[in-house]
């Protein structure tokens, strides 16, 4: 456009800025494009537009035409006057008027002449900044009052509405992605967190997590090292959100992996640190406590990265916070050495572990819930089981915060040691029957005691003695279970007594299906391959028998600990339709 | 599990009873051993009873087959005598009926060993 046109052109103009403007959500293009157009509109030769900082009472400006980023209070110069009265300002000579700060054309080399400044003032009248626009192209070098105020003044507005529709749009999305944020980052947390508890006779063990509005970084995991040992994870990521949840899932996985070849707790938490550095998740840290019980010696190893001390309570009330040395959080420095202790538990015994969010739960007036209260709510349940300490510490904690919103998540674990170490201790012999409308199944645990192999064959026996074999075929596959058995005795657990073998024996319409399943050495398929027949040796024989008797013999060695074997016998040919 | 094991002029006549599996086959073993071990074993030869099992396993077989190398070691001859049909059926398996002598009876077993 050159010069001024007639007033009803430069309307038009001003519609299609108006619609231009309107349909444009980006806050930092918006304002380009105003900047662009107020001066092609205005034939002007430059513009500058700032915006109103309600908080810190500036104006400021991201994109002033051929300068930086400015800052500056409401009410300084020509536009802090604008923005602090709403009066449009209309100078026709900029050094002749004493408003007029010379400091930024010194800067800039540039000549200011005339300048028009007016308030980007909304519907409601709020001003949310200014724009103006300096020397004047074309007739006169002068801004009128009738005709380019006017205009500018149009402008502005439809400007002011624009860029309150662009900043409450970017407040929105802002608000959406938070929330999105955080509903991911709950899932991924939640995901990864145990859905079920350890099954182990001689303990109990419950959990409670509640994550904050905003999630925190807490977790916990039960990690089954071997057939008598569990790893317990208790521990804090510091970062929140996505990153957070995703760094602490990996991390997870890696406690898993790392406690297949390490068993100590320090090497565990030196193993997985070490990762973590590795992959250099700038500012994320965690602190966390490990816990490795021997469920067979009732004893636990422990070992702590920065994290609080679990509380072990003893049957008789007294507390003791179990610390161990050099303890600095995962995830900050490589080859770092941790501390470790180990203590002996006895029937009674309760642990606690916890994170701060239980320590440092706030009531009404700031006051933290505190070490002191914890343990003699311990002290008070002391004889109680695992469930009822939990449901009372969280009365407790919950009565004390009473409204005051939570601020971070609030986790713990409780393992409670059983009184009775004989019954709890030894893995005793039981089965259970199930019966479907097309298959029939018994699940059988023994010790793996040779004395028991008497029963299990009486359960096999029981089992098949309704599915139609005749009695030399059911010797067979009572004697080939039992063999079976005896090899996992043998070579699964080298002859220990107190380990544990359970069986689910199906019978569908087809096959007889024998699964013994152990939690020793994995069975060395190679090694256990029927022997030569004219090598009359013992040993190895069993093994040639379960070939012998059944359809099919699997060894699945794949599940971590031990081994799955799985026997098939196809069920004896009724005469249907006959 | 029941093991009897009766010395007669050099013949050891072993009577088993009951289930032989991994956890009896052991017992067994020692209850004989002591008849056909060594330089000068005090058994030359040896009949085992199985009538009376009712459940055979390889433990069993493997013991049985350590008693006969003992006593063919010296010299001597062990014969199984009455098997009950737990033990056929395991015999079988093992592919071991020909490597024993096995009697029908006790008393056509003692018969000229």
């Amino acid at each position: 456009m050159e010069g001024t046109g007639p007033k009803s052109e430069k309307l038009m103009v001003l519609l299609e800025v108006g619609r231009k403007l309107a349909s444009n959500m980006d806050l930092d293009s918006l304002l380009e494009l105003i900047i662009k157009q107020t001066t092609q509109v205005m034939n002007a030769d430059r513009s500058s537009l700032f915006l109103v900082d309600k908080k810190t009472r500036e104006l400021w400006s991201k994109i002033a035409e051929g300068t930086a980023e400015i800052r500056f209070p409401i009410g300084k110069g020509i536009a802090g006057y604008v923005a602090q009265t709403g009066e449009i300002i209309n100078i026709p000579d900029a050094y002749a008027d004493p408003r007029f700060n010379p400091e930024v054309d010194k800067k800039t080399g540039y000549r200011t002449k005339t300048i028009l400044c007016v308030p980007l003032k909304t519907t409601d009248g709020e001003i949310v900044g200014v724009i103006q626009v300096l020397n004047k192209k074309g007739k006169g070098n002068i801004f009128t009052k009738e005709e380019d105020e006017a205009i500018l003044l149009a402008l502005a507005g439809q400007a002011a509405v624009a860029i309150t529709n662009a900043i409450y749009h970017r407040e929105v999305l802002a608000k959406q992605k938070m929330e999105r944020d955080l509903q991911i980052a709950r899932t991924v947390q939640e995901s990864f967190l145990p859905q079920e508890l350890p099954k182990k006779a001689g303990y109990q063990f419950e959990s409670f997590y509640e994550a904050a509005q905003e999630v925190g970084g807490d977790f916990f995991d039960f990690i089954p090292v071997s057939e008598d040992h569990i790893g317990i994870i208790m521990g804090d990521v510091s970062g929140k959100g996505v990153p957070a949840a995703l760094f602490m899932a990996r991390m997870m996985s890696d406690f898993r992996f790392v406690s297949l070849t390490e068993s100590e707790p320090k090497n565990i938490l030196a193993k997985v640190n070490d990762m973590l550095v590795k992959r250099s998740q700038r500012g994320m840290f965690v602190t966390l406590v490990f816990i490795l019980l021997d469920t067979l010696k009732r004893r636990i190893t422990f070992s702590s990265a920065g994290h609080l001390p679990p509380l072990l309570v003893k049957a008789d009330g007294a507390t003791h916070r179990l610390e161990v040395e050099k303890g600095i959080p995962l995830g900050i420095a490589e080859g770092r050495e941790f501390g470790q202790d180990s203590v002996p538990l006895d029937g009674g015994d309760a642990i606690l572990l916890y994170t701060d969010g239980l320590l440092e739960a706030r009531n009404a007036s700031g006051k933290e819930f505190g070490f002191e209260k914890i343990e003699a709510a311990l002290v008070k349940m002391a004889a109680s089981n695992a469930r009822q300490m939990k449901a009372y510490l969280l009365k407790l904690v919950t009565d004390f915060m009473g409204d005051t919103p939570q601020h971070d998540d609030l986790t713990f674990i409780l393992i409670k040691v059983n009184k009775e170490k004989g019954s709890g201790e030894k893995i005793t012999a039981s089965s259970t029957k199930k019966r479907g409308k097309k298959s029939e199944s018994i699940s059988i645990t023994v010790p793996s005691d040779p004395k028991f192999l008497s029963l299990v064959r009486k359960n096999v026996d029981a089992f098949i003695g309704e599915l139609g074999y005749t009695e030399g075929e059911r010797r067979k596959i009572v004697l080939a279970v039992d063999e079976a058995t005896s090899n996992v005795i043998k070579y699964g657990y080298k002859g220990n007594t107190d380990k544990r073998i359970d069986f689910i024996i199906e019978a569908d319409r087809e096959n007889l299906v024998f699964k013994i399943r152990d939690y020793g050495a994995t069975a060395d398929v190679e090694k256990i391959k029927p022997r030569d027949l004219k090598d009359v040796r013992p040993g190895g024989l069993g093994t040639h028998f379960l070939h012998e008797v059944m359809d099919s013999v699997n060894y699945d060695t794949s599940l971590g600990v031990g081994t799955l074997l799985t026997l098939t016998k196809k069920l004896p040919q009724r005469e249907e339709g006959l | 599990m029941k093991v009897n094991a009766n010395l007669n002029d050099k013949v050891l006549m072993v009577t088993l009873e009951g289930e032989i599996d991994m956890s009896s086959s052991g017992s067994v073993w020692e209850a004989i051993a002591q008849f056909i071990e060594g330089k000068k074993p005090k058994a030359k030869a040896c009949v085992v009873d199985l009538s009376q099992v009712s459940y055979m396993d390889s433990s069993g077989i493997a013991t049985l087959v350590r008693t006969w190398q003992a006593t063919k070691k010296n010299g001597g001859k062990m014969r199984l005598a009455a098997l009950s049909a737990p033990v056929k059926d395991v015999f079988e398996l093992a592919h071991v009926t020909e490597i024993f002598e096995i009697f029908p009876t006790v008393e056509t077993a003692l018969a000229g060993i």
